[in-house]
């Protein structure tokens, strides 16, 4: 009786397999299902950065560049430098990035390497570019620098301290920055105008340095700060604070996985928590608008648990995302949560 | 008392059935009741630049950690607790071991010059090299109490890169130590400790790259295997991805070989230093050789050999999975020669027991 009962238990149909990491494309006018898709993502070569389906960039502590899906990658910075950080001009046709506590510039394919820090300068990181492409900020020993690409002069900005990254913004002769402001603070949002010596503080949190990420927009007018406790859950308190630098406003949204803005309009998708699955949404950042892309149900037996990476293409023409998609029994509801949005006939369709 | 005998009955019962069901699962040959342990036959496949196969015996010596290696003359260099030279057309096996002097340390701890002239080896703490043409040798780096390993030398032969150590010598394998570098022009010493220990005990395998004036290292931190590279003082010590366990360069500095290994199988990268080009080979049956005096890479997925041209991409196969209708049963070792244009391999056969079963490549 022992055995069969151990034999009836391998055909127990609740029996519900672990998740399983995947990867998905979609298009961010929501005209097609978001499709498995693992070109752009890899444990290799490191963090994707989309300039367009000729022109993927690979940065871990070494850049590559690979045409997205292609078998072979180009390795465009050399053995000797240690990448801490990297900033695009797509303009020019420049990178720049940090490396071994300098700055240096190159071209996309890797040609024409410059050191442009100074001899014995400070071990510098976290590099950022001006819209107008003129000025160069990096952070050395916690304190803001800037270079001036056109004389070739740094600047330093000893009033501030405990800055982790930041940009200045030429037109308004400003930097708005992430910092802690003491050594062992919450990180937050500050901007630091003209002839000041104290900075204002626009975004903060209050909690651990582990729990927070920032973001900035590429056209440096919304930035970003999350909180996230877990990597598994979500709760009330993970939420998203969005700064607008022209209307001075900022937008809170709960629950939040992952978010990113749109390299071309103001635009931001992201990752919530709602009614148990992880979805994609599509903000409007002026006007508040919003358009589900991605309500996170996969298949009749499979859904989107979360979704904790998302990254566009820099003509914001398609969206790769990553995340868990887990598994469900087809005999149970789908719908774990009381603030079910789903009408009865759609339960239905997913029960 | 009855019921309770009863029920111990019962369970008794079940207890038997539950073994005898389990225990006539066992996979066993049908012919169980005279089973034997199957019977292998070793012998070296040979393929010609033309792409002919053809097999000469392997010789009376031991398989036990047996790796194989070849001399710039095509004679095969067989290295486990001795040293031999193996001529398979001839059928002449030369022992070479300098008695004393060679100590078995797991593979790879033997290099050979680019000359073809001389072999690295170690043994008990020391590093020697020996002259191809006369068996004689000389010690390069002497020592009494410390344990230096894993000679790899410069394509240019001006750099000898080897290891220190945690282990007493004699001891068949590696945990790890720093490297030391020796400049075999000046006699200078480059000692690239890192100053810290559990970092120095994760270096398992080093070589210099004279081109770049480097030196190439394979560390693990226990959870994660890196390449790294360094400059010959020592500074400037960066990670190159991705993560490998083992790593070499070709015989012109061009390329930069390294394996990744999974439970399964062995992935290879291998890079272009002209184009900085990562290139991937995947599936690979842990078998592979670089030829030393040219870029072909030889490998094994299954019971097929490729050559690949690491300069054009293209590839080639040597050995198909069958061979005369036959199923060809896998190669052990690979042992490409010096130009890369044949191959010899060490493989096997399985002899029946119950009938005899004709050599793979003999014709039907």
């Amino acid at each position: 009786m022992v055995f069969t009962l151990l034999a009836l238990c391998a055909c127990d149909d609740s029996f519900v397999p672990a998740g399983n990491y995947i990867y998905c494309s979609l298009n961010p006018d929501g005209s097609e299902l978001a499709t498995r898709d693992n070109r752009l993502y890899s444990n290799i070569w490191g963090s994707a950065y989309y300039v367009s389906d000729d022109l993927v960039f690979y940065i871990s502590n070494k850049i590559y560049r690979r045409i997205l899906g292609g078998a072979n990658v180009i390795q465009i910075s050399p053995d000797s430098l240690d990448v801490t950080g990297f900033v695009i001009d797509q303009t020019n046709q420049m990178l720049f990035y940090t490396a071994n506590g300098d700055i240096y510039r190159s071209d996309f394919n890797g040609q024409n390497l410059q050191n442009l820090s100074l001899k014995n300068s400070r071990t510098l990181s976290a590099p950022s570019l001006s819209l107008d492409g003129i000025y160069l900020v990096a952070i050395g020993s916690t304190r803001i620098n800037r270079l001036d690409l056109l004389t070739g002069e740094w600047l330093e900005l000893p009033q501030v301290l405990y800055v982790r990254h930041a940009v200045y913004v030429s037109s308004e002769d400003a930097y708005y920055y992430y910092g802690t402001h003491t050594y062992n603070g919450s990180l937050a949002l500050y901007r630091l105008a003209p002839d000041t010596e104290e900075p204002e503080r626009l975004i903060y949190h209050g909690t651990w340095n582990s729990e927070l990420s920032y973001q900035i927009s590429s056209d440096q007018r919304y930035f970003g700060l999350l909180r996230r406790e877990n990597y598994w859950s979500v709760d009330q308190d993970d939420r998203l604070q969005v700064y607008d630098r022209l209307d001075k406003d900022t937008i809170e949204i709960g629950k939040v996985f992952s978010y990113a803005f749109s390299p071309v309009e103001g635009k931001m998708l992201y990752s919530a928590y709602r009614n148990g699955l992880g979805d994609l949404n599509l903000l409007d950042l002026a006007t508040g608008e919003e358009q589900l892309l991605f309500d996170g149900i996969y298949t009749r037996t499979t859904y989107s648990g979360f979704i904790d990476k998302i990254t566009w293409r820099s003509d914001a023409g398609k969206i790769f995302y990553a995340g868990w998609e887990d598994y469900r029994n087809p005999g149970k509801s789908l719908l774990s949560s009381p603030e079910a949005l789903l009408t009865n006939d759609e339960q239905e369709l997913y029960r | 008392m009855n019921k309770i005998s009863f029920r111990t009955s019962r369970l008794l019962i079940a207890l038997l059935t539950f073994i005898t069901l389990t225990s006539t699962a066992c996979l066993k040959n049908k012919d169980d009741d005279n089973y034997t342990y199957p019977n292998y036959v070793y012998y070296i496949a040979h393929v010609d630049s033309l792409g002919q196969l053809s097999s000469y015996d392997f010789p009376a010596l031991s398989r036990t950690n047996l790796t194989l290696d070849r001399l710039k003359d095509g004679r095969i260099l067989m290295v486990h607790d001795s040293l031999h030279v193996y001529n398979p057309i001839s059928g002449v096996l030369t022992d070479i071991t300098p008695i004393g002097s060679y100590s078995y340390l797991s593979s790879p701890a033997i290099d050979l010059s680019l000359d073809g002239k001389w072999l690295y080896f170690g043994g008990w703490g020391k590093i020697r090299r020996m002259n191809l043409g006369s068996y004689a040798y000389e010690t390069l780096v002497d020592s009494t109490s410390m344990n230096f390993v894993r000679p790899r030398i410069s394509k240019d032969g001006r750099y000898l890169c080897y290891l220190r150590s945690t282990d007493s010598s004699g001891y068949y394998s590696h945990s790890g130590g720093y490297p030391s570098v020796l400049d075999m022009f000046n006699h200078n010493i480059f000692s690239l400790s890192s100053g810290v220990a559990s970092t120095d005990r994760g270096i398992k395998n080093a070589w210099v790259d004279h081109l770049q004036e480097a030196v190439y290292y394979n560390s693990s931190d226990n959870i994660n295997k890196y390449l790294m590279r360094m400059n010959l003082d020592g500074t400037q010590r960066s990670v190159v991805p991705p993560y490998q366990v083992w790593s070499q360069q070709s015989f012109d500095g061009r390329f930069i070989l390294g394996s990744v290994e999974n439970y399964v199988s062995t992935t290879l990268y291998y890079r272009d230093n002209l184009s900085m080009v990562w290139n991937v080979v995947s599936g690979i049956s842990r078998n592979y050789a670089l030829a030393r005096g040219a870029n072909f890479l030889f490998y094994s997925i299954g019971n097929k050999v490729y050559r690949l041209n690491l300069e054009t991409g293209e590839r080639k196969t040597l050995i198909p999975g069958v061979i005369n209708g036959k199923p060809y049963p896998g190669s052990a070792l690979l042992a490409p020669g010096w130009d890369g244009k044949d191959l010899y391999l060490l493989t096997n056969y399985q002899v029946q027991t119950d009938k005899t079963s004709s050599h793979p490549l003999e014709l039907q």
